[in-house]
């Protein structure tokens, strides 16, 4: 009777506290949702295993929900990134611009929304997400997964539809930690920042 | 008992239709390409056939935005799929790097080993890994960090480098978001590997019904469809089967309004009995000498019908006209049937000279054809229509008159004129397109296709041999004689060759070399802040590395095709110019361009038309000059079918109807058929016997070509380019000749002989 007991009632607090997890999520989901125009710097730093000495790089993001757009721009050691306007994807190198042609780059930009927008419905789809806090982990549902062996997201307790720090951990044991800074939510977005 | 002898003969043949019936239902009818071309260039048309592009699957979609056009395009992939019409190539995997490297020992040639030293040497490791370095402070270094550890020099990039000049040069194709498009991205087209073979019929006609069903579902201004081997499958067969079907239909209503014009009792409806009695036995019989029937030879089944009734109508206009006893009218006309047969018999022999299967198919089914209904005209028909001679049926129908001589001239030098203002008006089409007969939705969908991938640039480079492993040694000794050599030749190379290859790797990455070559790589990676056991993943592999590679190249792209059991060939794509076309021999080596192939094809067309055509003039010459025995008379007999044929290219040129390349050869070979009914007439005016000449009534040769035009002319209907043709020339030609025969003739006869 008493084991019993202590089986109902754990199980009683795993699904209130699982209810409440996924409330919390889609409370997030709504908030972040709202989220149209999005610009922040960001700093880079990977841990490889090819490296003696983790390495670090510093750019910028910005991201129109409205009209498809992002820019992923590394501005320092090396001047590169990425761009996407809609369906089309290109690569920066410099002050080049070269459209993207292959089915993968399209895949990864398209993936790369999905993040962005952090669209819960999608991700729960490939990734198994924990929500502890403003933490929010995603481990992939395929177990031999090549890239990715868990994201770490942090919100900001403040407001959640900031994102101030992403790691993800690779299956090599290699890791990347972007830590974002200044990021403004809905600002004014001219054209020339997708040029 | 007297029953079976009065009918036996006539039982018998209706049985021996029978049989045939049954042989042909379960006998094979083909259409193949190859039977319509001549022999000469019959092993490029087939190897042609056989290059790897011909069996693909193009699925062309249009929609009116690009994005549309993308979005149906990548939905129409995976339902095709689904549904098994499609199978994919093994696609990259993750250890793309490790199977292109795992390649590269057997495919290290002299050119490789020194494009392969290049990489390793220090200033070209230095950058290298200078390149990789940034590569690592950029997003996609995610995807590309083990490829870094695993192929520290670039080795694959020789490898693909290889690959991308597969076709260089040959077509600047806009390939975007994996499919081919137009400049504006709302016209996108795919290839693919069809799950089963380009010939199967029964799978075309399912595609077809996907398509059909799929294109239900697309919005207003967007179309999908597919084009390829699978269609041309689908539309020759199902064209000869409509063409069969409006054929006959139109052939048998002609006939019954002939029969009511010309007949009108339950007797002549044995005239039309013969075809039904000669067709099927003739069929089955050429079925059983060739091993199939091609559709275009049961399509010719038509003329065998026009042909073979005129027997039976002479027959029953001569019991029906004279008053002669009937045994000898039957004797008398039988030696004009008898002309007859061996003047249409002779254009059918010279028929059999030709190197076009269908020809000696269509020559062999006429001439079985035409001896079963001579054989039934003079001997069994005669006892029926001869009851109904004797049963006072005997009315005299009016003559027709023919032109007065002078007329007669001037029409004549008219008609002439008009020939040969016909003959230098006269468009001929070269494209091997219209024997391969589509309909014209087919044509403006190929249209489509070939504006995304223009072919007129492209040739293909056969290499041939008895089995795959000499076909790949012919491939690299070709390849020795092009400047840079055939990429498909580095790819693709033979087991003696890749043996070759194998000693010269490890002669090359001797220990020494491993060792000097480690340090360099040491130094540039520790200057750039690498860990010493970056590239171990390297270092092993090239320890461990086998003779035989683990991944297959064709899996992507296979150019080695069977033709026969006993013939394999190496497909190269090159562009189409003379150095590659000078590197064929024509036995080891073939060379096929869609413009080297049109040449040839008009080429040997046109002998095989001037050998048919002379051999069927002299055949009938020297038959018609025995039978007559009379140079004026032989020479008046050709009257018909000069000015028969001066009307038929007057005609053409007026109505700019192109001439096909299967026109050209049968146009004079139906004129030919046209002699009989100048025999007709000449033997009529011949006979001096009043009586005699009755058994020639005018109204019977009228019938006759009428009949004859009711069979044959009737493949106008035909929407295959190749009955077409057979049609129109039937209809003008042996109609002008007909008429020729009737108003202008007789007035020649009369005031020359």
């Amino acid at each position: 009777m008493k084991y019993g007991l202590s089986l109902f009632l754990g199980l009683f607090f795993t699904l209130a506290w699982a209810q409440q997890e996924v409330s919390s999520l889609q409370s997030y989901a709504k908030q972040i949702n709202a989220v149209q125009t999005l610009q922040s710097n960001f700093t880079e730093e990977k841990h490889l295993s090819l490296l003696s000495q983790p390495i670090q790089s510093e750019g910028t993001l910005a991201f129109d929900k409205n009209t498809q757009k992002l820019r992923w721009q590394y501005k320092k050691p090396f001047e590169n990134g990425f761009l996407i306007e809609k369906e089309k994807v290109y690569r920066l190198q410099g002050p080049l611009k070269k459209p993207v042609e292959s089915a993968m780059g399209r895949m990864f930009m398209a993936e790369m929304l999905v993040w962005l927008t952090l669209d819960f419905d999608s991700l729960q789809k490939n990734y198994q997400i924990t929500l502890n806090g403003s933490k929010i982990t995603f481990v992939p549902l395929l177990k031999e997964h090549k890239v990715v062996k868990k994201i770490t997201v942090w919100l900001d307790e403040k407001d959640v539809r900031v994102v101030t720090q992403v790691k993800m951990e690779e299956p090599s044991g290699d890791f990347i930690v972007w830590k974002f800074n200044q990021t403004q939510i809905n600002p004014d977005l001219s054209a020339e920042v997708f040029q | 008992m007297s029953i079976w002898r009065r009918h036996g003969k006539l039982t018998g043949f209706v049985a021996f239709m029978l049989v045939g019936i049954v042989g042909v239902w379960c006998g094979s009818v083909e259409e193949n390409i190859l039977a319509l071309v001549p022999q000469s260039i019959k092993q490029s048309v087939s190897l042609f056939e056989h290059s790897p592009l011909s069996q693909k699957l193009i699925v062309i979609t249009q929609a009116p935005s690009q994005e549309q056009a993308q979005e149906i395009a990548e939905s129409v992939r995976e339902e095709l799929s689904q549904a098994g019409f499609i199978k994919f190539p093994a696609q990259p995997t993750d250890n793309l790097v490790l199977n292109v490297l795992s390649a590269l020992p057997g495919l290290f040639s002299p050119q490789i080993q020194q494009e392969t030293e290049e990489k390793i040497s220090l200033p070209v490791i230095t950058r290298q890994i200078a390149n990789y370095y940034e590569e690592l402070f950029s997003f996609q270094s995610i995807f590309t960090v083990q490829k870094m550890a695993q192929d520290p020099f670039n080795l694959t990039e020789i490898v693909l480098n290889k690959w991308r000049e597969i076709g260089q040069g040959v077509q600047s194709l806009n390939y975007t978001n994996g499919f081919l498009s137009n400049e504006h991205g709302n016209e996108v087209a795919a290839l693919y590997d069809a799950a089963t073979a380009v010939s199967d019929i029964k799978a075309a006609q399912k595609l077809q019904q996907f398509f059909t069903q799929r294109q239900a579902t697309l919005p207003p201004g967007a179309r999908t469809f597919f084009v390829g081997g699978m269609r041309y499958t689908l539309e020759n067969v199902s064209l000869i089967k409509r063409d069969l079907f409006v054929v006959s239909v139109t052939g048998i209503i002609c006939l019954l309004f002939i029969f009511i014009c010309f007949f009108r009792t339950k007797r002549a409806l044995l005239v039309y009995l013969l075809p039904l009695l000669v067709l099927p036995p003739a069929a089955w019989m050429t079925q059983l000498i060739f091993g199939h029937i091609s559709g275009i030879t049961l399509g010719f089944g038509s003329v065998v019908v026009g042909l073979s009734v005129d027997y039976a109508i002479y027959i029953y206009f001569a019991l029906q006209q004279t008053k002669i006893e009937a045994k000898s009218a039957v004797s008398k006309i039988s030696k004009h049937l008898w002309c007859n047969f061996l003047t249409s018999g002779m254009c059918f022999i010279a028929l059999l000279f030709s190197s076009i299967e269908v020809f000696r198919q269509i020559a062999v089914f006429a001439l079985i054809a035409l001896s079963l209904a001579f054989f039934i005209s003079v001997r069994v028909l005669p006892g029926y229509f001869r009851i109904s001679a004797f049963s006072g049926m005997k009315t005299r129908q009016p003559e027709i008159n023919s032109l007065p001589f002078r007329w007669a001239v001037w029409v004549s030098i008219l008609l002439l004129a008009f020939g040969i203002w016909g003959i230098t008006h006269l468009s001929v089409s070269a494209d091997l397109n219209d024997l391969n007969s589509t309909s014209p939705a087919f044509v403006k969908d190929k249209q489509i296709a070939e504006r995304l991938f223009p072919s007129n640039r492209g040739a293909l480079l056969f290499a041939l041999g008895k089995t795959p492993e000499e076909a790949l040694v012919n491939n690299e000794l070709v390849s020795l004689k092009v400047p840079h050599g055939l990429p498909l030749a580095t790819l693709f190379v033979s087991a003696k060759t890749r043996e070759g290859n194998w000693n010269r790797w490890k002669k090359f990455w001797d220990s020494s070399r491993q060792n000097a070559v480690q340090l360099s790589l040491q130094t540039a990676a520790q200057q750039k802040g690498f860990n010493t056991q970056a590239f171990a993943p390297f270092w092993t592999w090239l320890q461990n590395v086998s003779e035989i590679s683990s991944f297959d190249f064709s899996a992507w792209y296979n150019p080695l095709v069977k033709i026969s059991n006993t013939l394999y060939g190496v497909v190269n794509i090159v562009p189409n110019e003379v150095t590659y076309a000078q590197l064929a021999d024509g036995k080891q080596t073939v060379f096929i361009s869609g413009s080297a192939l049109q040449t040839n094809l008009v080429r040997s067309v046109k002998k095989e038309a001037i050998t048919v055509v002379c051999l069927a003039l002299l055949l009938n010459l020297i038959a018609v000059w025995l039978l007559f025995r009379n140079v004026k008379e032989t020479l008046l007999c050709f009257i018909p079918v000069l000015l028969g044929g001066s009307f038929l290219f007057g005609f053409l040129a007026l109505c700019k109807i192109q001439l096909n390349l299967f026109g050209l050869i049968f146009l004079p070979l139906l004129i030919g058929l046209g002699l009989d009914y100048a025999i007709f007439q000449l033997i009529k005016y011949r006979s001096r016997q009043e009586e005699f000449m009755r058994l020639y009534p005018a109204r019977a040769l009228l019938a006759a070509g009428l009949s004859t035009l009711a069979g044959f002319g009737v493949l106008v209907c035909a929407k295959h380019a190749v009955l077409f043709m057979m049609g129109i020339c039937a209809l003008v030609g042996i109609g002008g000749t007909v008429l020729v025969s009737l108003f202008i003739l007789p007035s020649l006869w009369k005031h020359g002989v």
